[in-house]
This record gives structure tokens, C-alpha cells and sequence, in this order.
């Protein structure tokens, strides 16, 4: 079977620094992300809904916090029904994290345990976010230099099952990817192979920084790295016409390099051949 | 792993050096505020104890993340503090402070009021940085876009202000935000306490102390900035606001130059920028 894809070809999120570059290099961009949550403020909601009259747009959000055992916001999810009713992006997305629990707000994505008793509670709010604001939600991988103890899954098992068992997609980050199989010592194709990729809307390109310890952080503010296109390209030849963004958050100048990027990664997408494709059961794709 | 009690325990473990110390010596009084099981128990303490490393370096992403957006709210009295100085400061605030519930903006405030008592502040012994401070602070408050475009590249060059001893001026620059350009320039012609150029492109102020207006070999090479940057925004190519006034007095060229560069600079990133030399 083909896997049917969103055909959005490939965007930029959105960031004010980056509004001359909407307008100047507007051929560059197919679609747009904007982060939800800077739309609280009504300035900058009122630049993406004008934005979004001009190209496809795509939500992402940090602070649903879709981890936490505990009840979502319902006055974080109030204002972001009133952003996602504004601008009508394709979908919205938020992280297989928690980023805030028990009134403390963490400021950060930080890990969830992979196991049942996760995607149980989990694939209760996704389909509560889903229901609540109308669109569908994507769950995306972050970036953690620390595994809880206790898994019974592991990563792409935790996704298939959310995706399955509440219809939400998945936003594969191949930067994230890129940093934890280097951080962690895991083979990151071991990870693709096994990677619900029929459930993948979207993907995250970006560039790493390497920190001094020898590791890598997820920078937003360097060039993305061969190795994140090459799993592009993986992910492209069995899930062809992949959305895929490019994230960038610092270092916006010179912007000839942040568009090589967008290029490069547009070319990978024109590349990528039709390979027959075996979804199975829980949507791995081979 | 997964109950709520323990993911309470994980956050304060990420947050919390101390709480770390304290479990990887195995020491696990500090939970029994938290009513975790046994095996709950166990399943921290082999965290702590078999990722200590892991651990602490993702304690210190958290950290990081947060200075970076503390940084981005106030770029000028970093670059104006010094590195190592502002970043002893961040640290401070953020080892004393949890993270403050809600948006970047409200820590970043909270940042500045911890600051404004903090003994380290007080003993800054350039006290127009506390200006500075809280200008920066108020654009937090206020939410000012124009202000928010600030980032650390585009500030470089204030350091060299700093060393220069110059201050950004707290009533201009407020009185100064959200003005029409045009009656900026009606200000600098009238001969008021700064002379004033402004574009309407976006917010560009350049603020200059009455005692700088003398220097008429100076002004006179501004002003072929001040001109472009005029004519960039509105088609004009020259400008009189800045009277030609030869006084012979001179400033040091370190001044002069950067002043121009960082005029040049702030203006092509589309920023606001208001200095006043310290008297």
C-alpha cells in the first residue's frame, strides 16, 4: 500500500526575526509552523492568522504537557482553542513529554516512562486535546540524555500505540534522533527501522550544537547536520512527500544558509523514490 | 516511574542539586514528603545512583534552556555586565528561584526584582546599569516587540559602551517608544535635551546627550548615517536636524568609532537604540 502523506513539502517555523524572509524569499517556504503559545500574545496572532492567509500552516505547542498524570489545563487549552480557531493550521503538535507537574513548571521537555500504564493515561488527554480543539494532534520525540528506569517499551513502540489507540499522528524529529542516538550510543537506523513511520505526518530537521563535554544539544541555530538529512532521506523513501520542517531559532543571518538547508532538504523530498511499502499492524513501515 | 508522586520527585530532582547530592549518598529522607512505595523509592535512587553523570549534564540542559531565555529580555545589560559577571548573576537567581509558573516574560521579571536586592547587584559599582536593568525589565513588562528583537549578536557591540562609560538615558527612551518618527524629529529640531533621528521603518532611535551636539565633527559624520538611515525609510537623503558647529573640542576616536559601527549595526537588524553618555 501507498501511505497516503499531507504533501506540504517543506516550511520554516515561524519566528519574528524571520518575517522579512516570509516576504523576500516567499517561494522558498511551503508551509509555516508557529509556536501556539507566542500566540497568546495578540500581536503575534494577528501576524500568523495574516500569515496564514498566504501559505498551508502548522501549530506546535509546548506546554500541554500530554505526560503529566494529571489533568490538562483547560485554561492553557481555552487560549489555544481561540489561537487554533484564528489561524486553522493543518494540525497541531506537542512533545511526548512533561513540562510541568504538580504546579511546578519545568521549562523544559523532560522524559516520560515508556510503558503501558504512559500510554494508557496519555492516549486518554490526546483524545481529550484532539476532541477539545477539533484537529488532529501529533506527538513528537524529544531530546533526553537520561532513560527512566522501568521501561517496558521503548520510543516508537510508545508512539505506534498512541497513535493507534487515539488517532493521533506523530512528528518525527530527526534532530532529536540525531542527538539522542549520539548522547545515548544507539544505532539511530535500529531506531528508523523500527519507527511507526505510516503514523508520520511531519518531520523536525535542525542543526546540533556539539557542547564541550563532547555531546550534543539541539541548538536550532547551526547548520542541520549530513546525518539528520541522510535519515531524511530514509524516512522520505518510505513515507514520500514528508512535511518537513526546519527549525530554527537563533543565528538567522545569513539567510542563504538557513534556506540551503530548506533546499537541500526539498531535494532529498524530490529524490526520495516510491519503495513499496508493508504497513503493518502496529504501523511500522518497511 | 510513571505515578504522579514520582514525577513530582522527578522534577524537583532535575531542579534541585541538593536533592541529588542527597540521594546518590543515599540518603532518602528528603522523599518521605513525597509518599512514594518502596519499589518507587528504589526505582529514584537507581536513577540518581546509575545516571548520576547523565543526570546532572541534563540538569544543566534545563539550567541553560532557561538562562538563554532569561538572556534574550535583557541583551544590553548583559553585554554591559560581562560575561562571567552576568552569568554568576543568572546563576544565582536560577539555583534560588524555581522556574516562576507561566510565561518566559513573568521569569524574566522576577529575574530583574531578584537582581535589584541581590548584594551582587548592589555591588556593581556602574550604576547606570541598574538603568539599564530596568529598561530592559519594563520592555519585559510591557511586552515591547521592538524591544524583544534584541539578541545577543546584535548587541555585541555595546560592550564597547560599556568600557566607555556610556548609559542608555531611562526617561528618552520610554518617553521615546511608540512615538511617531516624525515628532522624534520635530523633538531633535526643537533643541531639546537629546538630539533625536528617528525612521519609520520600524523603531529606529538614536538618542545623543545635548553635550555630544557640539562636537560638530562628529555630528557631521553621523549625520551621513543618520541620512541614509532617513532615506532608507522615507525617501529623504539628507537631513538638517544636526547643526553644523565647529568647536574644535574632539572626542577619543575609540568613541567615535564605536559609536558609528554600533549605530550602523543596530539599525540593520531593525532595532531600537538609545544611548546617552554618562556625565
Amino acid at each position: 500500500m501507498i501511505v497516503p502523506h499531507s504533501a506540504l513539502g517543506v516550511g520554516i517555523g515561524y519566528r519574528r526575526e524571520l518575517d522579512k524572509a516570509f516576504t523576500s524569499h516567499v517561494d522558498a517556504i511551503d508551509f509555516f509552523e508557529f509556536i501556539g503559545d507566542t500566540c497568546f500574545d495578540e500581536d503575534v496572532l494577528a501576524r500568523v492568522t495574516t500569515l496564514s492567509r498566504s501559505m498551508p500552516s502548522v501549530c506546535h505547542t509546548l506546554g500541554l504537557s500530554l505526560g503529566t498524570r494529571e489533568p490538562l489545563d483547560r485554561a492553557y487549552l481555552r487560549r489555544l482553542a481561540r489561537v487554533i480557531a484564528s489561524v486553522s493550521p493543518r494540525w497541531v503538535s506537542d512533545h511526548l513529554a512533561i513540562t510541568s507537574v504538580g504546579g511546578m513548571q519545568l521549562g523544559h521537555l523532560t522524559p516520560v516512562l515508556f510503558c503501558h500504564d504512559t500510554v494508557a493515561y496519555m492516549s486518554e488527554k490526546v483524545d481529550e486535546v484532539q476532541q477539545y480543539l477539533g484537529t488532529k494532534l501529533l506527538l513528537e520525540n524529544i531530546t533526553c540524555s537520561v532513560v527512566l528506569p522501568g521501561a517496558e517499551l521503548s520510543e516508537p513502540e510508545v508512539l505506534s500505540l498512541l497513535a493507534a489507540k487515539s488517532g493521533c499522528g506523530i512528528l518525527l524529529d530527526l534532530n532529536n534522533l540525531y542527538i539522542n542516538s549520539h548522547n545515548l550510543d544507539f544505532d539511530p537506523y535500529d531506531y528508523l527501522r523500527s519507527f511507526p513511520l505510516a503514523y508520520v505526518d511531519q518531520v523536525h530537521i535542525g542543526g546540533a550544537k556539539h557542547e564541550n563535554d563532547g555531546s550534543l544539544s539541539d541548538s536550532h541555530g547551526h547548520p542541520v547536520a549530513s546525518e539528520v538529512f541522510d535519515y531524511l532521506a530514509f524516512v522520505a523513501d518510505r513515507r514520500p512527500a514528508i512535511a518537513t520542517l526546519l527549525e530554527r531559532d537563533q543565528n538567522f543571518e545569513p539567510i542563504d544558509d538557513v534556506l540551503a538547508d530548506m533546499h537541500t532538504a526539498r531535494e532529498i523530498l524530490a529524490r526520495a523514490t516510491t519503495l513499496p511499502i508493508r504497513s503493518t499492524s502496529s504501523g511500522e513501515v518497511r | 516511574m510513571a505515578t504522579f508522586n514520582v514525577q513530582v520527585v522527578l522534577a524537583h530532582i532535575y531542579r534541585r542539586p541538593d536533592l541529588r547530592v542527597s540521594l546518590a549518598a543515599g540518603d532518602v529522607s528528603p522523599l518521605a514528603a513525597f509518599e512514594l512505595t518502596s519499589e518507587e523509592t528504589e526505582s529514584v535512587l537507581s536513577l540518581v545512583r546509575d545516571q548520576r553523570s547523565k543526570l546532572e549534564h541534563f540538569a544543566e540542559a534545563l539550567t541553560k534552556k532557561r538562562i538563554l531565555r532569561l538572556q534574550s529580555f535583557f541583551p544590553l545589560l548583559g553585554a554591559c555586565i560581562g560575561d562571567k559577571r552576568w552569568r554568576l548573576l543568572l546563576d544565582d537567581y536560577c539555583r534560588k528561584v524555581p522556574i516562576v509558573p507561566g510565561a518566559d516574560r513573568e521569569d524574566a521579571i522576577a529575574f530583574f526584582c531578584h537582581l535589584e536586592h541581590s548584594q551582587a547587584f548592589a555591588d556593581l559599582t556602574e550604576l547606570h546599569l541598574r538603568d539599564l536593568g530596568a529598561i530592559e525589565a519594563g520592555f519585559a513588562r510591557a511586552g515591547q516587540p521592538h524591544a524583544l528583537q534584541y539578541t545577543a549578536e546584535n548587541t555585541c557591540r555595546v560592550a564597547d559602551f560599556s568600557r566607555l562609560r556610556v548609559s542608555l538615558d531611562p526617561s528618552a527612551s520610554i518617553t521615546a517608544l511608540n512615538h511617531d518618527p516624525t515628532l522624534l524629529l520635530e523633538w531633535a529640531r526643537s533643541g531639546g535635551r537629546s538630539s533625536v533621528a528617528a525612521s519609520s521603518e520600524l523603531v529606529h532611535v538614536v538618542f545623543f546627550p545635548a553635550r555630544l551636539q557640539r562636537r560638530s565633527h562628529l555630528l557631521a559624520r553621523i549625520s551621513g548615517l543618520l541620512a541614509r538611515i532617513l532615506g532608507r525609510a522615507d525617501g529623504r537623503s539628507s537631513i538638517s536636524m544636526i547643526a553644523a558647529e565647529e568647536c574644535g573640542d574632539s572626542m577619543s576616536p575609540e568613541f567615535v568609532e564605536a559609536l558609528e559601527g554600533t549605530v550602523e549595526h543596530f539599525l540593520d537588524k531593525g532595532v531600537l537604540v538609545c544611548m546617552t553618555e554618562e556625565t
